[in-house]
């Protein structure tokens, strides 16, 4: 392997491993899946369409979450390590700052990436136990509950007998436990009848999950550059604003008067976070495209490639 | 044929360093137009209180600071060449190590950053966990650690890539007297094998023990620098040390030193150093391996 490539991925193995240890990153992620897969069990409203709630609910709270995890992740990986000095020491071994800023952004991809599975995962499950005419899916609440079991008991035996870490483990036995769920799930119907597998379960949810992925692949370039210079909270809060705005950003510029600079500089600045919400094309029988996908994967790395190049200038200008 | 002078492995000259402020005013001046010339196979220590720009001066060695001024090169080459870097070692102030990691895991990650190659590196953590004294600790994580262990952590990643220039921040701090002792043992062995190392520490009697040379910094300035053996001599005064002397036979010693010289000598018993006494007791009542 060559020596680049192999500084990379140690760099990115290490990154990721700390992140996958951080609690807080691992409760961000408990949380959302909590809420994805509760949130169906305790509504007892329809909004006028069966599976509604469960479903927005879903993908709101992969986004929320999503974006706190984002910011939270990129500042612990560079900001504080930057704070803390541990930097001091990575840049003080034959590693440019340009393939260490760049492996940050890859570790904090791929917490995203476990985030997204899990997301996914857990959104699939949340919309198969929606109430069907306010009856609740008892097999499907059985299972669920049990998916938490199954993930931190191994890893707390882990913990116990060799004393490795439990956030680390029950994060992965979490998205096992979440796989095999859905796996579980897919070949029963509600009464505990055999079906062909999959047949109740809203795979079209599933490249939805994917888009808002390549949202807060997007927000995290957004928050790593912010993290070369910010610590966590301002961070956050202007991630937090960019995600609003960006949400937004097609109402803001159309209130704009006709004034081509500006609108072209809006247009540049403001992510336009409407490519990656997919809530409103899953309406009714809808489904997220592979054309309107293919934009916005390509809207994404374009736009991630640019906030990158930005973080970076920063990133080789700073001084510790 | 005089011998020839060994390389500069650090060579700095008129080295300064401004922070400046958000607006770009100067803030303070941390080091000031120093001249350092350090050379192969020596040990040198920068020595200072405080806010003196011992830090700040290692930092611009190691490329993380830019000098304001002055040229500034590290084993002929500038301290931004990444390359460089590859035949240097770093312990910090500070130990600052992923807390979440064990040392073996930490210190694979380090020998894939120096680009050490599988077997190598395995054999080479091996070595350095057994000869620091890590081999009970080699699977919890470094986050438990108390501060000596950890500072060993911290230089085994620094001797990781078995480098020629090896810059020291602090390291005697936080380790007992015994680990300490160790500690310098094998700074000497290091020279002795041809390694320059660079030294910033407040323990004065631990870089008088290994340093070659030394320079006092204060406020960002030289003040003194020199040979350790130099700047310590006092010209006037001679030490005359005397092994298994019948004490019945001193004064008439001294009516003869005194007689022949016109000087009246002060006469003590040699002591040890309180160091050398701990470590000696502490060893004694240590069980052997």
């Amino acid at each position: 392997m060559p020596a680049t490539l192999r500084q990379c991925t140690a760099l990115v193995g290490l990154s990721a491993t700390e992140l996958l240890r951080q609690p807080v990153c691992f409760l961000l992620t408990f949380a959302s899946v909590a809420l994805t897969v509760l949130l169906p069990m305790a509504a007892s409203v329809q909004l006028g369409q069966q599976g509604h709630l469960a479903r927005d609910g879903a993908l709101a709270s992969e986004l929320v979450f999503g974006v706190l995890l984002a910011g939270y992740a990129s500042c612990v990986t560079l900001h504080n390590e930057c704070l803390s000095g541990t930097i001091l020491t990575v840049l003080s071994k034959p590693v440019s700052r340009s393939a260490l800023f760049l492996a940050k952004f890859l570790a904090v991809t791929t917490i995203l990436l476990l985030f997204i599975l899990e997301s996914t995962a857990a959104t699939l499950l949340g919309t198969r136990l929606s109430p069907v005419f306010f009856e609740l899916d008892t097999l499907g609440m059985i299972l669920v509950l049990v998916v938490p079991l199954a993930a931190f008991l191994p890893a707390a035996a882990l913990n116990f007998y060799t004393g490795r870490s439990f956030v680390f483990w029950g994060h992965l036995f979490l998205a096992l436990a979440l796989i095999l769920a859905v796996v579980a799930i897919g070949f029963v119907d509600r009464e505990g009848q055999r079906i062909p597998f999959g047949s109740l379960l809203e795979w079209r949810l599933a490249p939805a999950c994917c888009l808002e992925g390549l949202g807060l692949f997007l927000l995290a370039a957004i928050a790593l550059s912010l993290a070369t210079r910010l610590n966590t909270s301002p961070t956050v809060v202007i991630l937090t604003v960019i995600l609003f705005a960006g949400l937004i950003s097609n109402y803001l510029i159309s209130r704009i008067p006709q004034n081509q600079a500006l609108i072209f500089a809006l247009r540049t600045v403001l992510p336009d976070m409407q490519s990656f919400w997919p809530a409103d094309r899953l309406m009714g029988d809808g489904a997220v495209g592979f054309a309107f996908f293919r934009r916005s994967a390509t809207y994404a790395a374009l736009y991630t490639t640019g906030v990158l190049c930005l973080g970076l200038v920063s990133f080789r200008n700073r001084q510790f | 044929m005089t011998p020839a002078t060994p390389t500069p492995v650090i060579e700095a000259h008129g080295l300064t360093k401004v922070f400046r402020d958000f607006w770009r005013r100067p803030k303070v001046r941390a080091v000031n137009g120093i001249d350092l010339n350090i050379r192969s196979g020596e040990i040198f220590g920068l020595l200072g209180p405080n806010g003196s720009g011992k830090s700040t001066t290692m930092k611009m060695i190691l490329g993380l600071l830019y000098p304001t001024q002055g040229t500034l090169t590290v084993l002929g080459e500038s301290p931004q060449n990444v390359a460089t870097k590859a035949r240097m070692g770093f312990m910090p102030e500070e130990s600052y190590l992923h807390k979440y990691l064990t040392p073996e895991e930490l210190l694979r990650f380090y020998a894939g950053l120096g680009g050490l190659s599988g077997r190598h590196s395995r054999a080479r953590i091996g070595e350095l966990i057994e000869q620091l004294g890590l081999t009970s600790a080699r699977r919890r994580q470094i986050g438990e650690f108390s501060k000596g262990m950890a500072r060993r952590v911290g230089l085994a990643q620094a001797l990781l890539n078995d480098p020629d220039l090896i810059l020291l921040d602090e390291p005697t701090s936080g380790l007992d007297p015994v680990a300490c002792r160790q500690f310098k043992d094998l700074l000497l062995d290091l020279a002795r094998r041809g390694k320059t190392i660079l030294i910033c520490s407040h323990h004065l009697a631990d870089m008088q023990d290994v340093c070659d040379r030394v320079a006092i910094l204060l406020d960002g300035r030289i003040c003194a620098d020199g040979s350790v053996r130099d700047l310590l001599r006092q010209p006037d005064t001679l030490q005359l040390t005397l092994r298994g002397l019948d004490e019945s036979n001193l004064p008439a010693l001294l009516s003869i030193i005194e007689r022949e010289t016109g000087c009246r000598p002060d006469v003590d018993h040699t002591g040890r150093s309180l160091e050398s006494l701990f470590v000696e007791t502490v060893t004694r009542r240590q069980p052997g391996p």
